[in-house]
């Protein structure tokens, strides 16, 4: 039974949210999020002394009386961000678990959601292969975004994922101009750091989401298992394996899920990229207002 | 061990089927996840197993099929049987010891016919290699043979002769003790309890319990019997009254009294009657000497009657003669001197006389003037003026010393005088009954002998006046002896009610009564006393001195036993009585509504050990054992 997230209900209650991003990127003009530069907003910022070629009507005449000397007041400036959303469509996150996907879905059209919110650009990036499909192209707007969610549901989930040569690969990546949401469970060999690194390279906010199901947290499967991977040709593909789960296996699981979660982390801390782990039977609300929040993507 | 159910093993197919599981079982199952690199990343992190888990797959599969057997085990039930001890044919024979087993039938008594049965049922024991043991139950039940095996039948034969001896038969002539058999008979039985108790008796029982009673009686036996009698002087002549009946036949009797010295003289005169008995219904008839159609003369003295039923031909003559005796009273002689007469004494005296009159015949003799008699009395009695030596020959009374009699033992002082309350001394039985400190008196001697000096004399000091000695008595072979240190004139002794008490009290211990009755039964306890120091105890085969008084003697043999005493005076105090067989005992047909059986304390049956509990406790074990291997990774 196919799970779905996206309903009238669940947007509703994302309106109070805001993307909280960096203000040092540049973006778009047009936009709400508040940056460095200083522009025409009613927002008071700081001060500075006149200098030449400088437009006299942006002169404060209260503080030349007070100290004989020219003063400018400046505002700060608002801008418009792109929000790029690349999501995993490998088998991985969604064969052996329709309800992973449809949580991974629901995670990306919710950040899509507090883009086009926030007057925002939005694009879905669907990482299919090693290339990243880009169906909807840019979204302004909520119309545009619920045309393009309506399709997004229907994302097929199937083979395997290079993340690092998608996004690399991505044309139209941009530039210091907003954030960059990768979301998968990132079960994959290939190099997703370089990613990151290209990303990090190209000035955008960066944020992982790490969508895993419960079963992958809390394997409840013992004995003798021909653990099939979903991303597997067939069964003699390398990918499965052939293994006894033990409760000394299940923690040893534990153990390597917990250290390869820690290198995601800190691999994300060191190119200053914030990441989230979420587990899919976790509502996205709660993800939303809790994991995401305390990375300080959210506000 | 044993198994109750063996087709429960069955259940060891379960071992092959699990082999089968063992062996068809798929090897993995397939399970499509996401998370294989996180499976392989986790090979890294798996621990070092330690050796056990290479046996860990091999003790599983022992585990479980050890589990299957004893799942099979427990459906088998299996026992460990108790051991049970080889029932022998073990018999416990009680043999009737009581008088009534003497009743004969054809020149044999039932005692003989019991011994000889138990003899016959001691070959058959011994036949089959039993074990017997014999209890003879009299008044003091005793093994004769206890657990006697196979080998030991010669012993049993003697042991059983010597019960039957001739003229030396061990049958009592009282009755047995059977609730004692019967706890000698549970001393077998807690040895083994499915020994049979048998008994030999001639009694019948409605509730026999659980012993076999066996009886010896013989068709046609019965009795007539003198069952007890008495001699009652009612207005001066005898009334003798006889309890008779008959068992096991309705007849007639013929009752005959022989009273022999009547009246003080040697006639002897028969009073006969016929009575109708019915079977089982005691009647009593009465000999009254004073009715002239009863008795030739009225009888108010006799030496001893003999009571018999003539010409009887019963199975049991032990009872079918009685002898009364007590129909001749003692005389006390008691000489009163006094130099100023007292009428509280004399008075005193003479309500003796009269209250002891069924005991003795008492004759007072006073001496108000001239020198006293000081020997042929059995008590004197002086007041205010003392003899110049006691006599010896009977109890001295001693009333307000005036001097020290020669043979007294006492040193006395001057006379005090003072309003004084007396205080008792020593507990006596001459002051039962007697509040000392009631009494007052206004002058008294003083006793000088110290109180080491009294007791070397063998005084006990019974009252106390301001610490000194006031009433002394002593008892001894040589002197019997009572001083009062005060004049009744000067206490209000003769006027308390203690003063006649005080007599009769000194009367009763000093001359006691030597039996209690003239008729007792066999093994009834007879309590004898004596005025004398010694008195001998004559009879059917008996033959006892006693020194210490009141003593008790038991008698086991009936007939007629005789008492005799030398007295102070010299003179022998000759007193018999008869020893009877008890009434119930007469009752040869008697039935009784239950028999005392051994009380069996519950002996542990050995039971069969179940080993359910057992192998279900190891199934529990090894149940953990695997669930530990299966969910453990070592």
């Amino acid at each position: 039974m196919k799970v779905s997230y996206l309903n009238d209900d669940f947007f509703s209650r994302l309106e109070t949210l805001a993307l909280n991003l960096r203000t040092d990127l540049s973006g778009f003009f047009g936009g709400k999020h508040l940056v460095r530069t200083y522009g025409q907003t009613v927002e008071f910022a700081d001060y500075r002394e006149y200098m030449l070629g400088d437009d006299i009507r942006r002169i404060d005449w209260n503080l030349y009386s007070r100290f004989e000397k020219f003063f400018l007041k400046l505002f700060t400036d608002e801008r418009q961000m792109h929000v790029q959303i690349f999501l995993d469509c490998s088998a991985s996150m969604g064969k052996a678990n329709p309800n992973k996907a449809a949580y991974a879905i629901g995670t990306a059209a919710a950040l899509g959601f507090l883009a086009v919110h926030n007057m925002d650009k939005v694009s879905f990036k669907l990482i299919k292969g090693d290339k990243a499909e880009d169906p909807f192209g840019t979204i302004v707007g909520k119309r545009s975004f619920f045309r393009a969610i309506s399709e997004l549901e229907n994302v097929e989930f199937a083979d395997s994922a290079d993340i690092g040569a998608a996004v690399t690969g991505c044309p139209n990546m941009g530039s210091n101009d907003g954030l960059t949401v990768i979301i998968s469970d990132f079960f994959t060999e290939s190099d997703w750091k370089k990613a990151v690194d290209y990303l990090c390279y190209k000035h955008r906010q960066v944020l992982l989401l790490q969508v895993l199901a419960p079963e992958e947290v809390d394997p409840a499967y013992t004995g003798r298992v021909n653990l099939i991977d979903a991303e597997s040709v067939d069964l003699a593909d390398v990918k499965n394996m052939k293994i006894k789960i033990t409760r000394s296996m299940q923690l040893a699981y534990e153990e390597a899920l917990h250290a390869f979660r820690d290198e995601l982390k800190s691999f994300c801390v060191s190119r200053e990229a914030g990441f989230v782990s979420l587990r899919s039977d976790q509502s996205i609300e709660k993800a939303l207002f809790g994991e995401l929040l305390k990375v300080g993507v959210m506000a | 061990m044993n198994l109750l159910t063996p087709l429960g093993l069955l259940g060891l197919f379960a071992i092959a089927v699990l082999i089968l599981i063992y062996i068809i079982k798929p090897n993995y199952q397939q399970k499509i996840v996401s998370s294989t690199h996180i499976w392989k990343l986790s090979l890294k992190y798996r621990k070092k197993r330690i050796p056990i888990s290479k046996f860990r797959n091999i003790l599983l599969i022992i585990c479980q099929i050890l589990i299957l057997s004893l799942c099979a085990f427990l459906l088998a039930q299996p026992i460990i049987e108790a051991q049970t001890v080889e029932s022998k044919d073990e018999k416990i024979v009680i043999i009737d010891a009581s008088a009534g087993m003497l009743a004969s039938s054809e020149g044999e008594t039932r005692f003989e016919r019991a011994v000889a049965q138990v003899k016959s049922l001691a070959t058959q024991v011994m036949a089959q290699n039993g074990t017997l043991s014999v209890i003879l139950a009299d008044g003091k039940p005793s093994f004769i043979v206890q657990r006697a095996g196979s080998t030991a039948l010669h012993e049993i034969y003697a042991a059983l002769d010597e019960l039957v001896i001739p003229d030396e038969m061990k049958c009592s002539y009282g009755a047995a003790d059977m609730e004692s058999a019967m706890n000698l008979a549970e001393s077998v039985l807690l040895e083994n309890d499915k020994a049979e108790v048998l008994l030999y008796t001639g009694t019948k029982y409605i509730d026999k319990g659980n012993v076999k009673v066996v009886d010896v009686s013989e068709l046609g036996e019965w009795n007539a019997a003198i069952l007890g009698g008495t001699a009652v002087l009612d207005e001066n002549y005898y009334t003798f009254s006889i309890d008779v009946a008959s068992y096991n036949r309705d007849t007639q009797l013929v009752l005959c009294c022989d009273i022999y010295g009547v009246n003080m003289g040697l006639s002897t005169i028969t009073l006969k009657t016929t009575v109708t008995c019915e079977s089982g219904q005691p009647i009593t008839y009465a000999f009254d000497t004073a009715d002239e159609s009863s008795s030739p003369v009225g009888v108010y003295m006799y030496d001893y009657a003999h009571i018999y039923l003539e010409n009887t031909d019963d199975a049991f003559s032990y009872d079918d003669d009685l002898y009364l005796y007590g129909g001749t009273k003692d005389t006390i002689r008691v000489q009163y001197f006094s130099s100023k007469p007292n009428n509280f004494v004399s008075s005193a005296l003479m309500s003796l006389r009269d209250l002891l009159r069924t005991r003795w015949d008492i004759e007072l003799t006073e001496v108000r003037s001239g020198e006293p008699e000081l020997e042929g009395f059995d008590v004197y009695i002086f007041e205010h003026q003392m003899p110049q030596t006691l006599p010896t020959d009977g109890v001295v009374l001693l009333f307000n010393l005036d001097r020290e009699p020669v043979g007294l033992g006492l040193t006395l002082g001057d006379k005090l005088s003072g309003d004084f309350s007396l205080a008792p001394g020593t507990a006596h039985p001459i002051t039962n009954y007697i509040n000392s400190e009631l009494i007052e008196i206004t002058e008294y001697r003083r006793i000088l002998t110290s109180s080491e000096q009294l007791a070397q004399a063998g005084f006990e000091t019974l009252m106390y006046c301001g610490g000194d000695p006031v009433f002394l008595v002593k008892n001894q072979s040589d002197a019997k002896v009572g001083v009062l240190s005060f004049s009744l004139n000067k206490s209000t002794l003769a006027v308390l009610p203690e003063f006649p008490m005080l007599m009769y009290n000194f009367f009763d211990y000093f001359l006691p009564p030597t039996l209690t009755d003239y008729v007792f039964d066999v093994n009834e306890k007879v309590t004898l006393n004596a005025r004398g120091p010694v008195l001998t105890v004559t009879g059917p085969g008996v033959q006892e001195q006693f020194e210490n008084f009141p003593n008790e003697m038991s008698l086991s043999v009936p007939g007629i036993y005789t008492s005799t005493q030398t007295l102070m005076s010299g003179k022998q105090a000759v007193d018999s009585f008869y020893v009877k067989i008890p009434a119930q005992e007469s009752n040869i047909g008697r039935e009784e509504d239950s028999l005392a059986n051994p009380l069996i304390k519950p002996v542990e049956v050995p039971r069969d050990l179940d080993l359910l509990i057992y192998f279900a406790s190891v199934l529990v074990a090894l149940l953990f054992v695997e669930w530990l291997l299966q969910s453990r990774e070592f």
